[in-house]
């Protein structure tokens, strides 16, 4: 099995020179750090993932978590990592001091998610979904309900989950049945739900479920969803009727616990209302958008890996002569990198890894930077930037992690159809990203519905004035104004299309925005890529007239050739999805089928 | 217990070196350093005795103002203090260090002083040995296992030789070198990793020191191997014979 490798360069490369993440520590918040700290920490944070976690990924592919007597059992090398990782302190890198973590800005703690869902997918949701949970309980709960859950959820003594879908309510989560009926001191919950990433293991001694439920006189839809504290154990230590009937058998991700709960089969499950009632959908979206940017981060981190496999593999796989040598049989054999078309798909896999880093490493920066902002407009920037972002980190994330991951395996060709390759296992890992946490049909239709039309299109045009600035400042750059003006080209069409939804909006038609929402994401995607991408290739550009050593100057040309690549052989792709949105074509939803 | 253990930079040995075009040294261009893997395993075992039995850890280096990372890296591992002597890979050799480390031990008095067995850089397997005869301390060298013995006067040290285990007891003071197998270096938490960052590292010189800094080795060149021959087709086994007779001249 090849080892993990994660291109540290490019992660420095994106937060020290792309990013000027060291700059933060001026703030207040991080003045206890430097840009030396953040380094040495990434560093080992890395090596302790590829020694420690890592081993886990090959396990995860032949055992499975058992279910038995309502509890869900993981093999003995799951535990012992499990217990390293929690010894090794990691997982608080950018928790609450208070609340037993060191306060670094929540930048890094993504950037070690990247290493840690790269190296081994599944190991992720046991430690992310405490994390995330807490999460909620910390910013909602009351102060008694943060000291009883949150120090012993992010130090992973206890799990955590968040319990939204039912059979019948998956997408329109406002569809849920389960009830909360109130007591005495507590609601008790009666219902099932599905899907539950974490759902339960024996690698905790309790689990902290999240429950949306409605209250007996709730109105209905998602305005009558409140959200409860739902302890598998309760505070004296008893069974809180809270079973997991069945382990979900999927595609991937084998070592999560993908659970079916049941609540209170014997009528005697305890829920504790977490902020106020019927208030359930605005908590669960508080953390939401942190949820799908850890998705995004998991197609930066799988994609990633998938990369530098196919690299490695096509620079030590000998097939075939070059082809200028076809017809002479006693040519020299080659490496497959020396091939055109393996060429153009390391490329197109390395733009997109790559500009996926950047793009989901910017989002994560905004939010840090809106924390730690003065001035009110420079924070409300960087808050639109973040809403406009994060269904575009979420989807397109999830997309191209998945399509890098699929251009590895044909890399490998037959042998990477193959279990004895890790690529076939990272596909089936990365899938899950684009369903989850809101398929990437719903980040469309938030980008399209919520985000690019709320508040008149604010969001929006804080988005466009970030493009536009970078436009002005690069145009006339000597070796990379010629993509700039193509880029600009790109923005504009963005900008155009966006206004011609906004009046179809305006003429009632409501399902032909809908069914173009898709498409809209992929163009905006290719544009933020591209910006990235060429605002790279500026700095690599600007390094190399400064002083660098060999390895340096071939990771600085590999940018500038990463971005014209993009540029010229993927953003041509915004006019062909301009073209079918303004093609006006109806058949999908005019077809009988 | 006082343990005095030692860590040293190396250039990372999983990277590919360059030598320098004159074959005065390594290229420097690039490279990059990670503690010794045999000095990690004498911080482990130094860290895990204290543990046991109390007192403190110093780690100690030597090496220029950059070994500062390899030193926090032992102190985030869970060393109470740090020292480094300042030098340069240059004006060294195993004889100095070996009469450097000597003095710093006659100033510290640990009752042991652990080092690795050797640096996967020169190889050259010698400081360890030099030093404990230097202080006319008992030495237990390629240590695979440690348990102090006589309420902490003593250790009884297994070590790692040709075709099996030798067990030798050694009384304190004495200097252990640690072998691969004698443990497992933890992993420094991510606590321990901010703490180090803080931690002063006390920096003396070989002056300070009072050691004579003249060399026994000298380095005249360095040379890469000459790279691996192509090797030979036979056509068939009386070809294979015919060649391992008259060429090879192993028949």
């Amino acid at each position: 099995m090849a080892d993990y490798r994660v291109d540290f360069e490019d992660v420095k490369f994106v937060l020290r020179d792309q990013l000027d993440f060291g700059s933060i520590t001026k703030a207040e918040r991080y003045s206890g750090f430097t840009w030396d700290d953040f380094e040495a920490v990434l560093a080992a944070s890395l090596e302790f993932t590829s020694k420690v976690i890592f081993p886990l990924q090959a396990d995860c592919e032949v055992e499975r978590p058992i279910l038995k007597d309502g509890g869900v059992t993981l093999w003995p090398r799951y535990h012992q990592v499990y217990k390293k990782y929690n010894d090794s302190q990691f997982g608080l890198l950018s928790v609450n001091p208070d609340l037993g973590g060191q306060g670094m800005p929540h930048t890094l703690g993504a950037i070690f998610l990247e290493f840690l869902v790269g190296a081994c997918p599944s190991f992720t949701f046991v430690p992310g979904l405490a994390k995330a949970a807490g999460n909620v309980i910390e910013h909602v709960g009351t102060p008694e309900q943060v000291a009883t859950y949150c120090t012993k959820m992010y130090s992973g003594e206890w799990g955590g989950t968040m319990c939204l879908t039912e059979a019948h309510a998956g997408s329109a989560v406002g569809d849920l049945k389960t009830r909360a009926k109130r007591g005495d001191g507590h609601y008790l919950i009666s219902g099932s739900k599905i899907f539950i990433s974490a759902g339960d293991s024996d690698l905790t001694s309790n689990v902290v479920h999240l429950v949306l439920a409605r209250t007996d006189d709730a109105p209905p839809g998602i305005k009558g969803v409140s959200l409860f504290i739902v302890p598998k154990v309760r505070a004296d230590g008893t069974f809180n009727d809270v079973r997991v009937t069945a382990l979900e058998e999927k595609m991937g991700i084998h070592g999560s616990p993908t659970c079916q709960l049941s609540f209170g089969d014997d009528g005697d499950c305890h829920g504790y209302l977490l902020g106020g009632e019927c208030t359930g959908i605005e908590h669960m979206f508080l953390m939401m958008n942190e949820a799908r940017i850890a998705v995004g981060i998991q197609g930066v981190g799988i994609g990633n890996y998938g990369y530098q496999l196919a690299l490695a593999y096509a620079k030590e796989r000998t097939q075939g002569v070059d082809v200028a040598a076809m017809r002479d049989p006693n040519a020299p054999r080659v490496a497959i990198i020396e091939h055109p078309d393996v060429r153009r798909m390391l490329m197109t896999m390395k733009a997109y890894a790559e500009g996926l880093r950047s793009l989901l490493y910017s989002t994560a920066t905004f939010y840090d930077r809106s924390l730690v902002a003065t001035d009110a407009r420079e924070k409300q920037r960087y808050e639109h930037l973040i809403e406009i972002l994060t269904p575009i980190c979420k989807a397109y994330g999830s997309y191209r992690g998945f399509d890098i991951v699929d251009t590895a395996i044909l890399i490998h060709g037959g042998y990477g159809y193959c279990r004895e390759y890790q690529v076939e296992g990272l596909l089936r890992d990365v899938k899950i990203a684009a369903i989850y946490e809101g398929t990437n049909g719903i980040q469309a239709l938030d980008l399209l519905g919520r985000k690019v039309s709320r508040q008149g299109g604010m969001m929006f045009m804080t988005f466009i004035q970030w493009m536009n600035e970078f436009i002005a400042a690069n145009k006339e750059h000597p070796a990379h104004g010629g993509l700039v003006v193509k880029l600009e080209a790109a923005k504009n069409t963005l900008t155009m299309l966006t206004m011609e939804f906004a009046q179809m909006n305006a003429n009632k038609d409501i399902h032909y925005p809908v069914l173009n929402a898709s498409p809209y994401l992929e163009l905006f995607g290719a544009v933020v890529l591209a910006r990235l991408l060429i605002d790279q290739a500026v700095i690599a550009s600007k390094k190399l007239e400064g002083d660098t050593n060999e390895k340096e100057r071939r990771f600085l040309e590999a940018k500038k050739h990463t971005a014209a690549f993009f540029v010229h052989r993927e953003l041509p792709k915004v006019d062909a999805y301009a073209a079918a949105i303004r093609s006006g074509d109806r058949s999908a939803l005019d077809v009988v089928l | 217990m006082k343990i005095l253990v030692t860590t040293k930079r190396v250039t990372d040995p999983g990277t590919k070196i360059k030598l320098k075009a004159d074959g005065s040294g390594i290229a420097a261009d690039g490279v990059e350093f990670k503690p010794n893997p045999f000095c990690e395993n004498a911080i482990e075992a130094a860290i895990s005795l204290r543990d046991q039995h109390g007192g403190e850890v110093i780690v100690v280096s030597i090496g220029p103002d950059e070994a500062d990372q390899t030193i926090r890296s032992a102190v985030a591992m869970g060393c109470n203090r740090a020292i480094r002597i300042d030098g340069n890979d240059g004006g060294l050799d195993g004889d100095l260090v070996a009469r450097a480390l000597a003095k710093l031990a006659e100033s510290e008095q640990p009752d042991v002083f652990i080092l690795g067995k050797q640096a996967v850089d020169g190889d050259s397997n010698q400081v360890g040995q030099l030093m404990a005869e230097y202080l006319g301390w008992p030495q237990a060298t390629f240590a695979s296992a440690i348990t102090v013995t006589n309420g902490g006067k003593s250790a009884q040290v297994a070590r790692e030789v040709d075709g099996g285990i030798e067990t030798v007891e050694v009384d304190f003071p004495a200097v252990i070198t640690a072998d691969l197998r004698l443990n497992e270096p933890r992993f420094a938490s991510l606590p321990n990793i901010m703490k180090a960052k803080r931690t002063a590292i006390e920096v003396k010189t070989l002056a300070d020191l009072g050691v004579e800094t003249t060399l026994k080795v000298r380095t005249t060149r360095f040379e890469a191997p000459p790279g691996r021959q192509a090797g030979k087709k036979v056509a068939d086994v009386a070809d294979l014979v015919q060649k391992l007779r008259n060429e090879a001249k192993v028949l």
